[in-house]
Formats: C-alpha cells, sequence, structure tokens
C-alpha cells in the first residue's frame, strides 16, 4: 500500500497557541491605531502651515473678490459679486502688466534654466576644484537678500559713475539712465534677477547630471555616438525632468518672489510702468490704492492663469521623473 | 577576424596600480574569461579594450592594427554592462537600433536588423516597452541585443550575469555559450564567478591586484594552477594548502609536516620547506596501507551540499576540507586520516607562492641540476 508523504510543517509544535493574552490584544489594538495615525502626524505641521499661510489665505482672497472694501476694520465690506471681475478684466494696466510678466518668464527661461544649464554642463568636465569655486562664486549671490542686491545694483547701474555705465563706455556705448528708462528697465530688473537665481539653478541642474549614470554615456560612446549625439539624445532627455522642475520654480516662482522685491525698491514698478509686472500690480491695487475686492478678483484671475501654466508643467514633470527606476 | 593583442598594459589612479604590465593574446573566436575577485582590474582591463580607459602604458591592437589611442567607436567592439546601462527615455526598439542610428545607417537596415536580432532573443513583443517595464532576464536580452545588432568582431562582457538570479543565469549562461558559438566573435567576459569562468571560457585569465597569474584553459587553471593564489581561489572549497619540509632519505624524496607525512618519489633534494596543495575532492579517507600523502586531522563540521557532502577538519594549526558524495561517513569530533595520491599533490613555494614541478635525476636536460624543484610558470 502506498501512503502519501505529508509535507514537514514549519512550526514545530501546532497544540499550544502562541498567545491568548487579553492585554496583549488591547496592547496590539492600540498599536495599530498608532500605526495608522502616525504618518499625519509626521505630515501635520507642514500641513498646518499649509492651511495657515497658503489655503487660508486663498479662501479669503476668493471671498474678498466679491466685495467692495478698503481695508479699514471700521469699514463695513459690501458684497458686489462680480463687479470686481468685470473691472479688472477691463483695467488697461493690466495687459501691460501680463506683458511684463511674459517679459520676465522669458528673460528668467534664459538666465535662470538655459544659461544654467549650459553652464553646469560645461564645468562639469572641471577638476573637483575648480567646479568647487566656480559654483560657490556662482551661488552666492542666492545667499544674499534681494533688498540688499537691489541696492548694491542700483549703484552698479547708477546714471553717472555707476559701474555699469563705465564699463560700457569703454567700448563705445553711449551712458543710459538704465533703471528709469522705460526700455531699459524691465531687462535691467531681469539682469538682476538672473543673477540671482543662476546660482541655484546651476547647483539644480549639476545634481541632476550627477544622477545620470557614467554607464550611459560609456555605451553611448561604444554604440558609436559622438559627443553632439550623447548630449542630445542622453543628456538632455535625462535631464529633462530636472530642467521642467527649474522652469517650474525658475520661472514662475522666481518670477514672484525674486521679482517682488526688486521692482519694489529700485524702480516701484515705474518708470510709466514699464517695469510693474502682475504681483506688483496686485500689491498697489490693494495697498497702495486700497481697493481690496480689486485685488483680489486680479489675484483669483491670475491665480487661474498661472494653475493653467503649471499644471500642465506638473504634468510633464510627473510623465518624464518616471524615466529612472 | 578579430585577435586582440595587449602588450604591457599599466594603468595606475594615483598611487593604486589598477593594471600592471598585462600582455596578453586572444585568438579570433576565443571566448576569453577575465577572472578574479573584484578589485582585482578585471572591469579595467575590459575598460581598456573597449577604449574606455586610456593605458598609462602599452597598446592594444585588433587584427595587427593599433587601436590604444583609438576612441571606442571606431573599435568594432560591443560592450554588454553589469547594469545593462538601457537608455531610460527609450523604448527597446529604439535601445536596440540606437547604435545603427548613430552610425548613420539607412532606416530600412535599421528596423530589419532590429527585427533580426529580436526575433533571435525573443524580444518582439517587448519593442515598444520601456526598460523600467521589463523583467531583470528581459533587460539583460535587450543589453546582449543592443550589443549583438551591429555584427561587432568583439563582444566585451562586464559581468552581464551578476544582476540575475540562480536559476535564470543557468540558463542565460547556457543561451550564452550556445551564442559564442554560432556567431564568428570574439569574446572577453568578465566575471568573479567561477563557476561561470569554467564553463564559459575557452580560456581564463586569472588576475588579482592588477596583474595577471595565469592564462590556461579552464582544466588547466583548476588542475594546474600557477601559484597559490589561483589554487586557493578556484574551487569549492578551495585547494587545501598545508605547510610542510620536503627532504629525502634512501634517495625518495619525503614531506613531513605538522599534521601530514608523505611519500614521494625517487630523488634527492637538500631539505627546504614547501606549500603542499590538494583538491578536497581528491581526499579519500583512509585505510590501513593506502600509499602517498597522509593527513591526520579532526572533523569539526560536516557541511550537506545535496550531493556532496564537505568535512571540514582541523588537521595541526591548518583547516583542510574533504569534499565527497553523501554520506561522507564522517562526524564532528571524530578523528580521521586523509589520504592522497601523489599525483593528486601540488606544492608550491612558501616564499614566492608560485608552483613548482619535479625536474627527475636522469633528466635529459643536463644543464639543470640534478633532483631539483623548479617554479612553473
Amino acid at each position: 500500500m502506498f501512503v502519501e508523504v505529508e509535507p514537514l510543517r514549519g512550526d514545530l509544535d501546532t497544540s499550544v497557541p502562541i498567545s491568548d493574552d487579553r492585554s496583549a490584544l488591547r496592547a496590539g489594538r492600540r498599536h495599530r491605531l498608532t500605526a495608522v495615525a502616525t504618518p499625519y502626524m509626521y505630515l501635520a505641521p507642514a500641513l498646518i502651515c499649509f492651511a495657515l499661510w497658503v489655503y487660508w489665505p486663498l479662501a479669503q482672497t476668493f471671498r474678498l473678490s466679491f466685495v467692495r472694501w478698503n481695508l479699514l476694520p471700521t469699514t463695513p465690506s459690501v458684497g458686489v459679486g462680480l463687479a470686481n471681475y468685470r473691472h479688472v478684466l477691463r483695467l488697461p494696466q493690466l495687459q501691460q502688466a501680463a506683458e511684463t510678466t511674459g517679459l520676465y518668464m522669458v528673460g528668467l527661461l534664459a538666465l535662470g534654466v538655459v544659461l544654467p544649464a549650459l553652464i553646469a554642463v560645461v564645468t562639469q568636465g572641471l577638476g573637483s576644484r575648480a567646479q568647487a569655486f566656480y559654483r560657490s562664486v556662482l551661488f552666492l549671490p542666492v545667499l544674499i537678500s534681494p533688498v540688499v542686491a537691489a541696492t548694491l545694483w542700483s549703484f552698479l547701474f547708477a546714471p553717472n559713475g555707476g559701474a555699469v555705465n563705465s564699463i560700457l563706455g569703454n567700448v563705445g556705448v553711449s551712458p543710459r539712465n538704465w533703471l528709469f528708462d522705460p526700455t531699459t528697465a524691465p531687462l535691467s530688473l531681469i539682469v538682476i534677477a538672473g543673477w540671482k537665481v543662476l546660482g541655484a539653478s546651476i547647483l539644480i541642474v549639476s545634481a541632476g547630471l550627477v544622477n545620470i549614470g557614467p554607464e550611459y554615456y560609456e555605451a553611448a560612446a561604444l554604440d558609436g555616438a559622438g559627443r553632439l549625439r550623447r548630449f542630445t539624445e542622453i543628456t538632455v532627455p535625462l535631464l529633462s525632468p530636472t530642467l521642467l522642475f527649474l522652469l517650474t520654480t525658475a520661472v514662475l516662482v522666481a518670477e514672484g518672489q525674486i521679482m517682488f522685491p526688486l521692482i519694489d525698491t529700485l524702480t516701484s514698478g515705474g518708470p510709466s510702468r514699464a517695469t510693474t509686472d502682475i504681483y506688483y500690480l496686485l500689491y498697489s491695487l490693494g495697498f497702495t490704492s486700497f481697493d481690496v475686492g480689486l485685488a483680489s478678483a486680479a489675484a483669483v484671475v491670475f491665480f487661474v492663469a498661472f494653475a493653467a501654466t503649471a499644471v500642465p508643467c506638473l504634468g510633464l514633470l510627473e510623465r518624464f521623473s518616471r524615466y529612472q527606476d | 577576424m578579430a585577435r586582440i593583442r595587449l602588450h604591457h598594459i599599466t594603468k595606475a589612479y594615483g598611487d593604486t596600480v589598477a593594471l600592471d604590465d598585462i600582455s596578453l593574446d586572444v585568438a579570433h573566436g576565443e571566448l576569453l574569461v577575465l577572472l578574479g575577485p573584484s578589485g582585482c582590474g578585471k572591469s579595467t582591463l575590459l575598460r581598456v579594450m573597449a577604449g574606455l580607459i586610456h593605458p598609462d602604458r602599452g597598446g592594444v591592437e585588433v587584427d595587427g592594427r593599433d587601436v590604444t589611442t583609438l576612441p571606442p567607436r571606431q573599435r568594432n567592439t560591443a560592450m554588454v554592462f553589469q547594469s545593462y546601462a538601457l537608455y531610460p527615455h527609450l523604448s527597446v526598439r529604439r535601445n536596440l537600433g540606437f547604435g545603427l542610428r548613430a552610425h548613420r545607417r539607412p532606416r530600412t537596415e535599421i528596423e530589419e536588423k532590429v527585427a533580426d536580432v529580436a526575433a533571435r532573443l525573443g524580444l518582439d513583443r517587448l519593442l515598444d516597452r520601456r526598460p523600467r517595464e521589463l523583467s531583470g532576464g528581459q533587460r539583460q536580452r535587450v543589453a546582449l541585443g543592443r550589443a549583438m545588432v551591429r555584427d561587432p568582431a568583439v563582444f566585451l562582457m562586464d559581468e552581464p550575469l551578476s544582476n540575475l538570479d540562480a536559476q535564470l543565469r543557468t540558463a542565460t549562461r547556457m543561451e550564452l555559450a550556445a551564442l559564442h558559438r554560432s556567431l564568428d566573435a570574439t569574446f572577453v567576459y568578465v566575471t568573479h564567478d567561477q563557476v561561470e569562468a569554467m564553463t564559459l571560457g575557452t580560456r581564463i585569465a586569472v588576475l588579482d591586484g592588477g596583474r595577471l597569474q595565469q592564462v590556461g584553459t579552464p582544466a588547466q587553471i583548476y588542475d594546474e594552477p600557477a601559484n597559490v593564489f589561483v589554487a586557493r581561489f578556484l574551487g569549492a572549497p578551495p585547494m587545501n594548502l598545508l605547510p610542510a619540509v620536503a627532504s629525502s632519505r634512501d634517495r625518495r624524496v619525503l614531506l613531513e609536516g605538522a599534521a601530514l607525512s608523505a611519500v614521494l618519489w625517487e630523488g634527492e633534494v637538500a631539505e627546504r620547506a614547501v606549500t603542499v596543495g590538494v583538491r578536497p575532492e581528491r581526499l579519500r579517507i583512509g585505510g590501513a596501507g593506502a600509499a602517498g600523502a597522509r593527513f591526520r586531522s579532526r572533523v569539526v563540521a560536516v557541511e550537506n551540499l545535496g550531493n556532496d557532502e564537505v568535512a571540514i577538519c582541523q588537521a595541526a594549526e591548518e583547516r583542510i576540507c574533504v569534499r565527497g558524495p553523501r554520506p561522507l561517513g564522517l562526524r564532528a569530533g571524530e578523528n580521521v586520516e586523509l589520504v592522497a595520491s601523489v599525483d593528486d599533490l601540488r606544492l608550491f613555494d612558501p616564499a614566492s607562492g608560485r608552483r613548482m614541478v619535479w625536474v627527475p635525476d636522469a633528466c635529459d636536460n643536463h644543464k639543470l641540476p640534478a633532483g631539483t624543484v623548479h617554479d612553473v610558470r
């Protein structure tokens, strides 16, 4: 007679249960509760800050965009429906501010994304000491407060005796009043902002370059790809998540956070509103004209416009960042 | 045709010498395995052949043409990387075709070749996937396909199987051997795995510390190791090595050690220290009157390998392993006398580590003093 062999069991003795202790069960339940709560507790500080400083003001802006109010606690706010929005969209300053913002963005794209990418790629081949020196020098402006930077640059751009004019004078360019000429003022601000974001951008691109494994270049070299093909077919596509990240931060974020103090310190939006971008327009509507409803309505309009720009960027970022495992 | 010759290749990184005066000749159609522990310079040597690293001194010659200063693209070599290095942003199809595109081949030719290689490697249905959507084994095939698609004269492989699990590794190893037979190309294959080296290689070059230790067929490397490093590097467990003193009495050469004694062959020798080597599977459990070398030892542990058993024994100050079909019939704590025939003993110079052979007294070569032990290379 054949008898099937029983597979050997992994446990040594099944007759004794491992534990039948009530308190252990209770402790287990408590443990499970903690386990569920732990990730939220870690997230809490960030979520609270976001709610307090981002989402709450955003909600307030939405609410204020439907009222007329002059910011004084003693004055009541009056609900006006969509009147603020109608007014905002007809504002003549709006189009000019939008154009200036576009100009700033193009400038920041060149100085905050393209130029740093090129510098990072070129300095990648340098020795580690030269590389560290270059990058530290270029990173220094990031650490200088925008207001201090603006003041320093106002000396450089000064019409009489400023370094910019004297240097350009040597090559035959006639002196200009850079910050008070409607054609040169926006460009001057772009140069200052670019100088400030350049270092951080180089650092980000360099980090992205380091992440591209050297074996891809070796494989491409063996496959017969020359320098140019390796750059266009390996470096650029594998760097694209970094570049997209930079595009969103350098262009959208820097436009708001670096330009504003520069405009406020150097030109106050002038001459003849030539340097007023959207952020500065919002600020002047709200805190110079004290028309909170109008400023809020404008803010909502631009929140939507910026979101419409940022969402596809983030979508692309998400798609490209999935290259690597 | 691709015959590779390396002349006195030397490469140093700061004070670390990665490659120390390596000369090597790889015949056309050979599968030469570069074997050694990590950091022995085998990957560096492969990269020198690929043109990814330029040697400080020495030259690389392919079919009589000096390629030392040529960039990789002009060498007609392809490489399979340990990490596969598949371009993560390109589909399998574009990964396979990358090299042909870089060489500006016509589109129809690229499509044809890619389809051909994909069919040979069973990748047809994966052509539109990205590398991250492939399993480890599939990625390995794509890496291999990317090398094959250009019909290179030389395939350079840097531990191509090390990222696969054990079963897949064995299967892929056999496929690689079949591929080598079917392609009219020279393979240079880097590994630290002695099983891969023994099974795949037509010849093996063993490296250690940037120096070539021995070059030979797998049988030569295993049976006639040039030095104690090679003897210890191959074999599972590796060759047993014990110190002893060689002397002669009544015109016979004898070996005496703390736990060993052996009567070798007829001859005279001045008393000298030697290292005695014997493979674990060549040791037998002694009975009365067995001739050859005897090792007195005590069993420390017995390992069950399924088909075989390995008994780890203590012989005076040294560990000695014996391997044989299961059951060996040994138990821990037991005293055992292990026996090896004289033919299975290998003798090494304790100072240089090099293996020595016996040149008999009646040797035709009159230049050699009678009964001398000589180093072999």
